[in-house]
């Protein structure tokens, strides 16, 4: 029974590292650096990766893409984070915009991108801290 | 703007521990120039700064910009010299309380401030028993 269950648990945690490791395998073969912050010493530095599903092109339907967005700190030990657009068409860069800088915090990087969604192209501003990232439109 | 740290008379060095890599004495922000200065001049004690813009660091280092340096020799002895774990403890302070720093780590104290706030990070302490790692705001 113990066996089992030793058995059970090894074969979990492989098929965990399964699922997990092909998204790294795929970040490091496909993303493209397309924008970092222009400012290497802000409090916040970002750097946006547009970053393509394999495939190609059958018909109307292609890979979908996401743009993922790279949080750090400054300095020796700085906490990071990795966020993600959820997928569309296609995801470009526009613009860097402009921080509120809060009292007393690090304020949030805010950046313009590119979306679209079945042929339709809309532009969405963004804001990114080290918690999270939400549209601000 | 950048300066080299002035060497106060020779109560501070600039040698790199490993002898066959380059010079520490390099041009670094002079905010973290005049803040190590200070507090060499209010502590009394004599340093040796063994990394400024050079070595291996993190790759958002402030190392890369001039902001930090690290110390490997306080007093004339090794930091991790328990004999001289009072001057460490009292340079550390000196350099906590200092309104510029960034980062203070090291044997008793590890700090980061942002502005005027301040995160403890005493698992830190483990990476600095041997030198002091400190770094400017700018």
């Amino acid at each position: 029974m113990m066996r089992k269950r030793l058995l059970a648990a090894l074969l979990a945690l492989t098929v965990t590292a399964c699922v997990h490791a092909p998204s790294l395998v795929q970040f490091a073969n496909n993303a493209e650096l397309v924008a970092q912050s222009p400012s290497p010493m802000a409090p916040l530095f970002v750097r946006l990766f547009r970053l393509q599903g394999v495939g190609e092109c059958d018909g109307p339907r292609c890979p979908e893409v996401s743009m993922q967005i790279a949080v750090s700190e400054s300095g020796e030990y700085p906490r990071q984070a990795l966020f993600a657009t959820p997928p569309a068409d296609d995801w470009q860069f526009v613009e860097w915009g402009q921080s509120p800088q809060e009292e007393g915090d690090i304020g949030p990087v805010v950046f313009t991108l590119k979306t679209t969604r079945h042929g339709v192209s809309r532009l969405l501003r963004f804001a990114v801290t080290l918690d999270g990232l939400r549209p601000l439109d | 703007m950048r300066r080299h740290i002035n060497t106060l008379n020779g109560l501070i060095t600039l040698i790199n521990d490993d002898p066959l890599a380059p010079s520490p004495d390099l041009p670094v922000s002079s905010v973290l120039a005049q803040m190590i200065e200070t507090v060499v001049k209010t502590t009394n004690l004599s340093i040796n700064i063994n990394s400024t813009t050079g070595g291996v660091h993190s790759p958002r280092s402030f190392h890369y910009h001039g902001q930090a340096l690290d110390i490997n020799r306080l007093d004339g002895k090794r930091i991790d010299d328990v004999s001289n774990g009072a001057n460490v403890q009292v340079f550390q302070q000196a350099v906590a309380a200092h309104i510029d720093v960034a980062e203070c780590f090291g044997p008793f104290i590890n700090i980061r401030k942002r502005g005027a706030q301040v995160e403890q990070r005493p698992d830190l302490r483990i990476r600095h028993v041997n030198h002091l790692h400190i770094s400017s705001q700018t």
